[in-house]
């Protein structure tokens, strides 16, 4: 079966500073796939790529058999790409339920409505979204007033409502206890099992990594240097040395 | 909590309820003292409902939209020259070309917000100021088309022939229908939408919404509001001059909304209430009234940011209120 | 007639950048964007107004000390304005920021107007520079030139400072990395009222150079504002050499403007803005990596 995502010979350059050198890889539908490495290696940059934030990217981003390179972030997500943020973006300002509203507005395509039908007809699926990720009792909260676990899991479920057939997580787990880093990514692999969605996700924990990923990368100054399950990763002598099984 | 809890509590948040409550009483108190005081007095009742509604429409942008223009006043100006020159070019009778101020403030907004949501934060409001001194350049200076510098005089009995006090009155009623639409948009998914892009862009554009189209909508909607306020200016006064689509008139606005509360809904209309009243009492008894509202700004924005409204909710909740 | 016009060009031109060095050097410190800066410009025109009847009038020191006198009595008044009420503003809404410098304006302004009336004033020219030069058969008024020269000395003087000195190393890494520049022990706060000192006296002296060629009144400090916003705009905001750039693509616009398009002339320095902002807004897409 074709893969969902296919990396061919990406390459970013930043002036005279070479971010992504030549990345090519196959994401297979429906796999949980992490990109580990040191920091600077490039995987903030790569997701960046797949989430149209870039311009001037070479190669091509063939996602569901169409080159997305080019494409904006809004068109993304229409197409299927739903993606948190390194840092946690919530719409600051409003309250859980109402970002959570806002993300299946969105969903819906009808933005620009003037009349409440759309809300009728979402506050359920809203509901039970604040549900999963365990919001539910916050709702009336303010996001600025939620801790930074919350919000990881606020964001993680926004990103879920339009249903995105690829999620990319960025660093979702930074700055969590260990208890919520897993809490949170059982959730996050339960989720997308249960949906049959395609997950690839940025971590530093190899704790993490070990238990979610089905397929690991690693990337080192913008080269992979090594792809496999995540007990070939971990036994391989050259990711050992690199990278030294380390985590934050 | 329950589903059915979450949807009390999101119809209290979403629906665009109005608490008549408050606001039966205020009309009434206007139509009282409209109709006990001086003409005068019914006069500035107007313009203080007119700037309300202009502030207002500055407001969407600024409170919800996070987009701050330098160049509000061109649609103010806009529609107080599309009603005009529809009339006194176009032929149309005054009665029909109001609806033409409004329409040709909306264009404007359209092409000017197309070409002015391409950017963001400072440079955004340097366009538009840009686009608001390029209007009021041209009709400063089309002289045969839009009178020039003189403006456009005695082409109708201002208020349509009616007294002071009808104008106010029917001025109250298009005001308070403007401001209840602006109410309902806020509320609105569209307001929802408009809002999450003025908090978080790159978030809301991740969610699949595009920004740039979102603040377009935005922007026409607060040009025709303005637009609307131009025209019942330029009938108020029977005349359009330039200077409705001057800086001044732009800078006056940004004022009203910081005075009045910034990210509220009714930061416009207090602003304009208090900026129209400190400017008509205050400058009665000092000359430099500028000064004292230079003053008040700056305590506004050091000591209470949340401007008027601000206040206004503090005490709400120190009274044992909740909202 | 033109190369007349084009000297003049010139002098407003240098004018320009003066007011729009302060201006974009104060955004690309403190991030803030200075709308009281017409009217640091036109303060300094009224006190140097007042100041050269008192200092040698008719000389051409006394002028030049007359004109640096008012412009650091400019830069006292914004170190006074920096410090009492910005430094409280700077972590807060960019639209607070904003009415505070507005509210400053209309401080000034009726300041301005309660202390010297709302009509015209006239800021006597030293004798040395009433004349004119003399090239061929054109009569080159000489003050225009004499104030190109003085304000070359002055940015000769601010790329020394800025280029040269320790405080101009801060200043640049300032515009580039506030969080650095805490990082290396330096006292930030220092540098933004340094930096808002530097503005407010460039713009003072621009106003007090200029002050005998033109109407000294209290509406310059609206006309010189939007001028400078342009120039920095044009640039590019925190650029120093955009500001150059922009301040001699305006001056000269405004010169043949007025000459050729007198109606059109402000018109066209508002197109010209509008036309870069637009191609800025173009080559962009896409948003930052995080």
């Amino acid at each position: 079966m074709q893969p969902i995502l296919s990396a061919r010979h990406i390459r970013k350059a930043y002036g005279a500073f070479i971010a992504l050198k030549d990345i090519s890889f196959d994401i297979p539908r429906g796999e949980r796939h992490a990109l580990i490495g040191p920091n600077g290696a490039g995987k903030s940059t790569f997701i960046a790529c797949i989430a149209g934030q870039l311009p001037g990217v070479e190669g091509e981003m063939i996602f569901k058999g169409e080159n997305i390179l080019a494409l904006p972030p809004a068109r993304l997500a229409k197409r299927g790409i739903g993606r948190t943020f390194q840092i946690s973006r919530a719409f600051l300002h409003m309250s859980v339920l109402e970002n959570m509203m806002a993300a299946y507005v969105i969903a819906s395509g009808k933005w620009a409505s003037l009349s409440g039908r759309v809300y009728a007809e979402k506050i359920d699926r809203a509901h039970a979204m604040l549900e999963t990720v365990g919001l539910a009792e916050r709702s009336r909260d303010t996001v600025a007033d939620l801790s930074l676990g919350d919000r990881k899991r606020l964001e993680f479920g926004m990103a879920l409502a339009a249903d995105p057939d690829l999620l990319l997580l960025d660093e979702p787990t930074a700055g969590m206890s260990i208890k919520e880093r897993h809490f949170l990514m059982e959730m996050v692999a339960e989720r997308v099992d249960a949906t049959g969605k395609t997950l690839i996700f940025v971590e530093h924990d190899i704790d993490v990594v070990m238990k979610i990923a089905r397929r690991v990368t690693v990337m080192v100054r913008g080269a992979i240097l090594a792809q496999g399950s995540p007990e070939d990763i971990k036994a391989n002598d050259e990711v050992q040395a690199v990278y030294l099984g380390g985590g934050h | 909590m329950t589903a059915q809890d979450l949807k009390t509590l999101w119809a209290r948040v979403a629906r665009a309820t109005v608490s008549w409550q408050f606001v039966v009483p205020a009309l009434a108190a206007v139509l009282a003292i409209n109709w006990m005081a001086s003409t005068s007095t019914s006069t500035m009742m107007t313009e203080i409902m007119i700037m309300a509604l202009f502030a207002s429409s500055l407001n969407l942008l600024m409170s919800f939209g996070h987009m701050v223009s330098f160049g509000h006043a061109a649609y103010f100006g806009l529609g107080a020259y599309g009603f005009t020159l529809a009339v006194v070019r176009g032929g149309v009778p005054p009665e029909l070309a109001l609806a033409i101020g409004p329409l040709a403030a909306a264009l404007g907004g359209l092409v000017f917000g197309a070409l002015c949501v391409r950017l963001t934060q400072i440079y955004f409001a340097m366009l538009t100021l840009a686009c608001a001194q390029i209007t009021y350049t041209v009709l400063f200076q089309w002289y045969d088309f839009t009178g020039g510098d003189t403006g456009i005089t005695g082409f109708m009995i201002p208020r349509f022939g009616l007294s002071e006090k009808g104008y106010a009155t029917a001025v109250l009623a298009v005001v308070t229908l403007c401001l209840l639409a602006l109410w309902g948009i806020v509320k609105s998914p569209l307001g929802l939408s408009i809002r999450a892009v003025g908090q978080d862009r790159y978030r809301a554009e991740a969610l699949g919404l595009g920004a740039r189209r979102v603040q377009l909508v935005a922007f026409v909607i607060a040009a025709f509001f303005a637009g609307v306020a131009g025209t019942l200016y330029s009938v108020l006064h029977g005349a359009a001059f330039p200077d409705y689509a001057g800086l001044g008139i732009t800078l006056d606005g940004l004022i009203m909304v910081v005075i009045g509360g910034l990210n509220s809904f009714a930061g416009g209309i207090w602003g304009g209430i208090i900026y129209e009243l400190l400017a008509t009492f205050v400058s009665k008894v000092i000359h430099e009234w500028e000064l004292v509202l230079g003053l008040i700004l700056l305590a506004i924005c050091l000591v209470a940011p949340a401007g008027f409204a601000g206040v206004s909710a503090r005490l709400r909740a120190m009274l044992g209120g909740i909202r | 007639m033109v190369l007349i016009q084009l000297v003049n060009g010139l002098m407003e031109g240098m004018t320009l950048f003066l007011i729009a060095s302060g201006l974009t050097l104060i955004f690309g410190v403190t991030r803030i964007i200075n709308f009281a800066h017409g009217s640091f410009y036109m303060l300094g025109a009224f006190l140097t107004y007042e100041l050269v009847p008192l200092i040698a009038p008719g000389t051409l020191w006394g002028f030049f000390v007359a004109v640096a006198a008012s412009a650091a009595a400019v830069s006292a008044l914004g170190v006074l304005f920096e410090t009492t009420v910005l430094r409280r503003i700077y972590g807060k809404d960019g639209i607070l920021q904003l009415i505070v410098t507005v509210a400053l304006v209309l401080i000034i302004r009726d300041l301005v107007r309660m202390t010297w009336g709302a009509n015209s004033v006239s800021v006597q020219m030293p004798d040395a520079l009433m004349g004119a030069l003399v090239v061929g058969d054109t009569y080159f008024p000489l003050f225009p030139i004499a104030i190109f020269a003085a304000g070359l000395i002055v940015v000769l003087a601010m790329i020394w400072v800025i280029y040269f000195t320790r405080a101009g190393i801060l200043l640049r890494a300032g515009t580039d990395d506030r969080g650095m520049v805490a990082l290396l022990g330096v006292n930030e706060k220092l540098i933004f009222t340094a930096v808002f000192a530097a503005g407010a006296f460039l713009a003072g002296l621009a106003g007090g150079l200029s002050a005998p060629y033109g109407e000294v009144n209290y509406l310059l400090d609206t006309t010189i504002i939007v001028s400078a916003f342009i120039v920095c705009v044009i640039g590019g905001l925190g650029n120093l050499y955009g500001a150059l750039a922009g301040a001699l693509v305006v001056g000269v616009t405004k010169a043949i403007g007025v000459m050729y398009f007198p109606r059109l002339s402000m018109v066209l320095i508002f197109l010209i803005m509008a036309a870069v902002l637009i191609a800025r807004s173009m080559g962009r897409q896409g948003g930052p990596a995080r």
